[in-house]
């Protein structure tokens, strides 16, 4: 049993506290990768693109395959931003391109971190759409399609593979609540983790 | 064995459609077809936009459809799609005419424009996909040296994103743009390609139609050579 699924980021794969009596993801995963695979989650619920970088500090040196999620608080984060009281349109795109930015900036420190990593197939997940209650659900969407833009484009450019798992979470049942996912989302995405270390 | 060429469709905006900005042996048009050595076909028009298309395919599809293929599709190119960037530069405009004052009008007028943007947009990935049945390489959207740039890269995220989901929804797939055209002098002004842009462009869609052509079937093109551009 040589091959090692390492999954990071945040609680994409950390759903343990929102499926209480069900399996995780990191459990479905083990079931799954079960006498063929090591499986190992450095993944923390609530983490931000920055501490993406201090999890893979401890990536395990045998890891053959990394899986990353992350993003999704980074554009929670601008949900905030956007509630604050803006005077105009141009205001209101000024918040939404910084934030843009910004979250270019960790992402390219996060690829960065990645290219360092050597002997392991690296890929990384999109953002997928919050199951939002109406009056959030168009903030949510413009936060979540902005970042996934800047995760397209720079992974493009760094030769990254990409994971969306928007074409994964397409039915209420897949989230446990507004962000998370259930343990019936988690079962799909760690079945199309496991296909693609196959 | 005969030689084998590849025979490429270029439909959409004045990416693929630039002689109004540069001489005519420098357009892209005429650049992919010196590097392709096969048959290129411009369909492109300068100006136009995903939601003109997206009404003409819905009000004439049937005598687009039996035009396209009686004249040029007799064999199956790869085809490639550049639109959106007009639409970006038309939603900039309506948004100053608008003159939104209000936050929550900012979300909510680009939200359902982006919606509208992506219906648009899958009809004619639908019609690329279903009704021609062609492989087909549909381009991002690349940056431009607009005025407002705030407006313009918050629009060009969401659509970007839009062209991402919906070419992965119909299994197509897309060629990234902002990796081509990276330097200033790729653009002849803000926003059309220049001959040393154009140049980089022909040689990336050579570089994806050789790859497209390994999974459809090779094409012997026999009798003259059909290409030059046409408005539809």
């Amino acid at each position: 049993m040589n091959k090692h699924i390492v999954i990071a980021g945040d609680s994409i794969f950390d759903n343990g506290a929102y499926v209480p009596g069900e399996k995780d993801v990191f459990q479905q995963l083990k079931d799954l990768a079960e006498g063929q695979a090591e499986v190992t989650s450095l993944a923390v619920d609530g983490s931000v693109t920055e501490d993406v970088l201090t999890q893979i500090t401890r990536l395990p040196s045998n890891t053959t395959h990394l899986f990353i999620s992350s993003g999704g608080n980074d554009a929670l984060r601008q949900v905030g931003l956007l509630s604050q009281s803006v005077q105009s349109v141009a205001e209101a795109m000024l918040i939404l391109s910084t934030s843009q930015e910004q979250f270019r900036a960790q992402y390219r420190k996060l690829i960065a971190r990645i290219q360092l990593i050597t002997n392991t197939k690296t890929v990384v997940c999109t953002i997928y759409h919050p199951n939002s209650e109406a009056e959030k659900q168009s903030v949510m969407d413009i936060g979540v399609s902005l970042f996934n833009d800047v995760i397209v484009e720079e992974t493009n450019k760094a030769r990254i593979p990409v994971l969306d798992i928007r074409g994964i979470f397409l039915n209420r049942e897949d989230y446990a609540n507004e962000i998370e996912p259930s343990s019936i989302g988690g079962q799909k995405l760690a079945a199309a983790i496991f296909s693609v270390s196959s | 064995m005969p030689d084998r060429q590849l025979r490429i469709l270029l439909f959409g905006d004045s990416i693929f459609n630039n002689r109004k900005y540069v001489p005519e042996y420098e357009t892209v048009l005429r650049q992919v077809e010196s590097i392709v050595g096969g048959v290129v076909l411009g369909l492109a028009v300068d100006g136009r936009t995903t939601e003109s298309y997206a009404v003409q395919l819905r009000d004439q599809k049937g005598l687009l459809s039996a035009k396209l293929k009686e004249k040029y599709f007799d064999d199956v190119p790869a085809a490639f799609v550049s639109l959106g960037i007009n639409d970006i530069l038309h939603f900039m405009r309506e948004i100053k005419v608008l003159n939104l004052f209000q936050k929550h009008d900012a979300i909510e007028v680009l939200h359902e424009r982006t919606i509208d943007f992506m219906n648009a947009y899958e009809d004619v990935v639908a019609y690329f996909t279903e009704e021609l049945e062609l492989p087909t390489t549909f381009c991002t959207i690349y940056n431009s040296a607009v005025e407002d740039k705030e407006l313009f890269s918050v629009i060009q995220g969401l659509f970007n994103d839009v062209i991402m989901k919906v070419t992965s929804r119909w299994a197509q797939t897309t060629l990234e743009l902002r990796d081509i055209f990276t330097e200033q002098d790729d653009y002849i002004n803000f926003v059309e390609p220049s001959a040393n842009g154009g140049k980089k462009l022909a040689n990336a869609i050579h570089e994806r139609a050789v790859e497209i052509e390994t999974y459809i079937r090779a094409i012997e093109v026999v009798g003259p050579r059909k290409t030059g551009s046409v408005e539809i």
